[in-house]
């Protein structure tokens, strides 16, 4: 494995990725509007058919709120930015807990043989059939149990019973394709003269697999890790369409609909909220999905670059 | 013909487990609501001291979660008091914390199981007119509509992923361009693919002040394009980035390299040679393709309200009552029916060239 000097694109690359990490840990300072009750704007003033009238949130993109506000008033830029940590959080959460399960499971496996099929069969079987057909139907009945659909504030104790719920379904379906993707690898490694050796010198299975095996396999895991927190972030926002996801909001009856705004700005939790007012106020869908799209192309650029420095010759 | 057998057994399995873990919520033990305490959801504006003001014998049991105390036995008549008082956003009755019971999840899976030998396999409640409906009474057009946007969309995804990465490989500065496309399309969520694509809708009427898409079902009027184009772009990305690496890794073949060598056009080493040889990439990735397709459908069908086999779940019009079992194992059933129809092909087009073992 050889590595080159930084390429403009790589360095680029590794700029916007430290970009979004900035943004996603100190989001909650470097916001431009505040959150608090202080800075909700209740009626704005706006120039409609040349006329000023009074209009109520949620107010549309100008100059001083490029992506417009929510229905309480605040700056869309700015509850996005606040919300970040929390969904990335969870998603990071999740992709390291696949990977402390699946990981050991696919090098075992993959090592001794034992359990191939099984892995083999699980795998299959989630990547047949979609994640959601799994997880929706499971999560949808406790969401009810706990009342979550009512609109629980955040600081309730079911929000934080669903998260731990909803961290655990969504970490296991993805676990057994980890196992496959390393039980594969350390299948191939397996073959290779070292271990071989090694094998015969009387290391035990485990021995071989972390001495030997893993160091081998650490450029693959650092790919598979950012590829498998895209594929989590892809997940969550399909669960968030289907009402599912982690974090409270406060509900608000209008004349003719109701709506769920989040009090966190957690992405998922807005991704709900703007799909059920979206072709009334499609900017605040524009905005999520903006901010959702703009994080997943970062990352998969900066995945790339990595592969580029690492197997240039691929 | 075993490993066949197995990936039957493994389809087995797969609709055993959803229909397991989709009556889930049927073990969930919900108790009784306390008959002393309500739940109190004040907005912003004031606290839930000040709405207890003029109201004696009610106190703050919990802040955090907003439980009140109320006298015993009266719990409906001051959460309806609490739902009409200035400043509460809702006022709910307080139920404890649910446990799962494996006993009512064994005999709810007992009954589910007996309804399904009765041809019961749950009712559809539609809220304009209080009716029941059964789903099987349903079902029909239901499975009518996601197929008649499904079936085409998935068709054309496969050809036109095809034939655009093959174009890709055969005119050079073509595919970079449309590589930088597929680059771009794989970093945008389904969900917001389908709104921006309804959003277009929306502004390409208002532009023309005709209804060009509909973008919502409207009676039985059925959106076609949103969910068309959202099943068409999904997997297509998906298997235009497979065929262009399979291309890729067939270039550099000793037979590709003959071929140059002896006068043969690109574009006809391209067809003639490379693409025989790289339909088995082609079946390896449809069974994603096809798993991505049905997301895609799924979501379609939730943003456009249309009530198919997927968007019934979250309906407006509709609620499903204990119908969400039947149709998650029907949604399963047909992946995983397309991915054994995908191991077959590969086993009777693909010619193994490796050793056995």
């Amino acid at each position: 494995m050889m590595m080159h000097r930084y390429t403009p694109a790589f360095l680029i690359s590794s700029l916007l990725m430290a970009v979004l990490i900035v943004v996603a840990v100190f989001g909650g300072y470097l916001k431009p509007h505040g959150l608090t009750e202080q800075t909700r704007i209740n009626l704005d003033t706006r120039i409609v058919g040349g006329e000023q009238v009074q209009v109520s949130p949620p107010l549309k993109p100008d100059h001083r709120f490029w992506l417009g506000t929510v229905h309480r008033g605040w700056d869309m830029i700015s509850i996005l930015m606040s919300g970040m940590k929390y969904t990335f959080g969870l998603t990071l959460l999740i992709a390291i807990s696949r990977f402390a399960i699946g990981l050991p499971i696919g090098l075992y496996t993959g090592t001794t043989g034992r359990g191939r099929k099984v892995v083999d069969m699980l795998q299959w079987i989630f990547t047949a059939v979609p994640a959601f057909v799994f997880v929706y139907p499971a999560l949808s009945g406790i969401h009810a149990a706990l009342g979550l659909q009512s609109g629980l504030p955040i600081s309730h104790p079911n929000n934080l019973v669903f998260g731990k719920i909803m961290y655990a379904v969504v970490t296991l379906i993805g676990v057994a394709g980890i196992a496959k993707q390393f039980q594969e690898r350390s299948r191939f490694y397996s073959d290779k003269l070292y271990i071989d050796a090694s094998r015969l010198l009387g290391a035990s299975t485990w021995r071989i697999m972390f001495r030997h095996m893993l160091p081998c396999l650490r450029v693959e895991i650092m790919f598979a890790f950012l590829a498998e927190f895209v594929q989590i972030l892809f997940l969550l926002g399909q669960l968030a369409i289907f009402g599912i996801y982690v974090g409270g909001g406060l509900n608000l009856d209008y004349e003719d609909y109701k709506v769920r705004v989040p009090q966190t700005g957690e992405w998922c939790a807005m991704i709900e909220y703007a799909a059920r007012t979206m072709r009334i106020y499609p900017w605040i869908m524009l905005a999520v999905g903006l901010f959702y799209t703009a994080s997943i192309l970062i990352m998969q650029f900066f995945l790339h670059q990595l592969k580029v420095r690492f197997h240039p010759a691929e | 013909m075993r490993s066949f057998f197995f990936y039957i057994l493994a389809g087995i399995f797969a609709l055993v487990g959803i229909f397991l873990i989709s009556n889930i919520s049927k073990g969930i033990d919900y108790g009784k609501p306390y008959n002393d305490r309500v739940n109190v959801y004040v907005s912003s504006r004031s606290t839930l001291e000040k709405v207890l003001e003029g109201l004696p014998e009610c106190s703050i049991i919990n802040a955090k979660t907003y439980t009140v105390k109320v006298p015993d036995g009266q719990v409906q008549m001051y959460q309806q008091l609490f739902t009409h008082r200035l400043f509460v956003a809702s006022a709910t009755l307080v139920y404890p914390l649910p446990k799962f019971s494996f006993e009512k999840y064994g005999q709810s899976l007992k009954k589910q199981l007996t309804n399904y030998s009765k041809g019961n396999f749950g009712e559809m409640f539609k809220r304009a007119t209080g009716q029941h409906i059964p789903i099987t009474d349903f079902i029909g057009l239901m499975i009518k509509r996601t197929m008649t946007y499904l079936i085409p969309g998935l068709a054309t995804a496969i050809g036109v992923g095809t034939v655009m990465a093959l174009a890709a490989s055969i005119w050079r500065r073509w595919g970079k361009l449309t590589d930088s496309i597929h680059a771009l399309f794989t970093g945008i969520p389904d969900f917001f693919l389908i709104s921006l694509i309804q959003l277009g809708a929306v502004y390409a009427s208002k532009l023309t002040t005709k209804r060009l898409i509909l973008v919502i079902q409207l009676n039985d009027e059925v959106p076609f394009l949103i969910p068309y184009l959202t099943i068409l772009l999904v997997p297509c990305v998906l298997i235009y980035g497979t065929l262009r690496l399979a291309i890729h890794r067939e270039m550099s073949a000793a037979y590709v390299r003959t071929a140059y060598s002896k006068g043969i056009p690109r574009y006809r080493i391209i067809l003639r040679h490379i693409l025989p040889n790289i339909w088995e990439d082609l079946l390896a990735i449809m069974p994603r393709a096809v798993s991505a397709a049905i997301s895609g459908m799924v979501i379609a069908e939730v943003i456009c309200w249309i009530v198919g086999l997927g968007g019934y779940i979250i309906n407006p019009f509709y609620v499903g009552l204990d119908t969400l079992p039947f149709t998650c194992m029907l949604l399963g059933a047909f992946a995983v029916a397309v991915q054994l129809l995908c191991l077959l092909l590969r086993k009777w087009l693909v010619v193994r060239t490796k050793e056995a073992g």
